[in-house]
């Protein structure tokens, strides 16, 4: 925290310029719409709270009971007896823990030793008791910086409409109940082929979109993206295709994608997977 | 300078939580010099901040009776404050930056922040994403730990400890940037 002490001290002077004390008309304008403004019960207001807190919670129920009644209907409809077999389905090991089921038309690349149990309209991910070899639990260092790589099935599986929802939420759950989330999924290839589409998400700050050049674009990401044991390194993504950016400035991440004929690579993605660590509780 | 002023009147507080609306009116012109400067300097828009004071008075008036614990009234307010900022900066995105001059007081003759580093700070402060805007301005002007911006903001600390990561990463950057030559444009890694 201290490597340019002088920054501290230049921030503090810098922030301590400027104005201070508003124009008493903005605190008259207020005080004159509370005259008029009822003041909320202190139930109605811990409801909201409560509402804004569930709502990715009440988003993903949603999509559940939708998929549930989809199948329903389906199944109504094609008369088949069943969906899946249940053979099939991987039974986690002890200590694993599994994610809720949520509804998405992508599909997952995991790392080593997760299983990713894909079915048509959903996707499920066992993340072993550990990393796949030690047995621990996997912590996520912080849950804004991380990398997930998907892609769609094809111009078939269009992107989803809720990506932001989507990228959102990999609810995980510990055996011991409690529960936390993990932004985004951790591919360990470290040159990854992939049809259609890949994402990646990055926390970002500063990107550079260079001109594209014979169907090639390349964008680099500066170190502000990543870790900082990453340094001044850069990851810098190269694809057939033009590269797109989308930001989520709410969450703090920005999602770099782009349509990838063959290969997709990224340099230093080594580097950039090894800052997260994969310790014992 | 010393930012931590005394806590509110918890007195007053209650009151205005109570529907007193002179109680609140005291405890506004109490609290607004804070506030302001805070919403000022995530603006960094003289109007803007004045809206989003306003807006946030108008919001701690309406959901004050919702504060269970009367002696976090300041961290509270600061959230409804921030909340109306992010809502500022969303209305005003795409429009053109105001400039404003700074008051010729001679207090920024004595400053420690050059002009050049001053306008870097600017520019690279305004590229930073709202949330981390509101992380530095809490941390290096209202001195908040970053425990007690995690309790205000209501988001882990460890959040807060990356957000403030990458604002000061970005602001070093741009200080140091502009203290060296351009490098040749182009060169990756």
């Amino acid at each position: 925290m201290n490597r340019n002490p002088d920054i501290d001290q230049l921030l503090r002077s810098w922030l301590d310029e400027g104005e201070t004390t508003p124009p008493e008309r903005y605190v008259w304008a207020a005080l004159e719409r509370i005259e008029t403004t009822r003041q909320r019960g202190a139930l109605v207001v811990s409801l909201e709270e409560f509402i804004m807190r569930a709502q990715p919670l009440a988003a993903a129920a949603a999509v559940a009971i939708v998929a549930i009644l989809g199948m329903a209907v389906y199944i109504a409809l094609a008369g088949l007896p069943n969906v899946g077999d249940a053979a099939a389905t991987p039974t986690p090991a002890e200590g694993a823990f599994q994610t809720e089921r949520f509804e998405t038309s992508l599909s997952a690349v995991a790392p080593a030793g997760w299983a990713v149990i894909e079915e048509r309209r959903s996707i499920a991910i066992t993340v072993p008791a550990g990393d796949g070899t030690g047995g621990e639990r996997i912590t996520v260092i912080d849950t804004d910086q991380a990398m997930f790589v998907t892609g769609p099935g094809g111009a078939a599986d269009p992107w989803p409409d809720d990506l932001a929802a989507f990228l959102g939420d990999f609810p995980l759950e510990d055996t011991a109940g409690q529960s936390f989330t993990i932004d985004l999924v951790l591919d360990d290839a470290r040159e990854t082929v992939i049809g259609g589409e890949a994402a990646l998400i990055v926390d970002v700050t500063t990107t550079l979109e260079l001109p594209e050049e014979a169907g090639r674009s390349t964008t680099i990401l500066y170190a502000e993206n990543v870790n900082e044991s990453l340094g001044t390194d850069v990851l810098v993504f190269a694809g057939e295709g033009r590269a797109r950016f989308i930001e989520f400035p709410d969450r703090n991440v920005a999602l770099i994608y782009m349509a990838v004929a063959d290969r997709f690579s990224v340099t230093r993605f080594q580097a950039f997977l090894d800052t997260f660590r994969f310790t014992d509780e | 300078m010393t930012l931590r002023e005394k806590p509110m009147d918890r007195h007053l507080v209650e009151r205005a939580q109570g529907g007193d609306r002179e109680a609140f009116a005291s405890l506004a012109f109490a609290l607004t010099d804070r506030l302001y400067g805070v919403a000022h300097r995530i603006l960094r828009d003289a109007d803007a901040a004045g809206d989003a004071l306003q807006v946030a008075l108008v919001r701690i008036w309406r959901d004050l009776p919702g504060l269970r614990e009367t002696e976090r009234f300041e961290a509270w307010a600061y959230r409804l404050l921030v909340n109306a900022c992010y809502d500022e900066l969303r209305k005003r995105r795409g429009r053109p930056p105001v400039l404003q001059l700074l008051p010729d007081d001679g207090a920024i003759d004595h400053s420690i922040v050059s002009v050049a580093d001053r306008d870097q700070l600017e520019r690279a402060f305004r590229n930073l994403s709202a949330d981390q805007r509101a992380v530095v301005v809490l941390h290096y002007y209202r001195d908040l730990t970053l425990s007690e911006i995690a309790d205000a903001l209501r988001v882990p600390i460890g959040t807060v400890r990356s957000r403030l990561h990458y604002a000061r990463r970005s602001l070093r950057a741009a200080i140091e940037a502009d203290a060296r030559p351009a490098a040749p444009k182009g060169s990756t890694a």
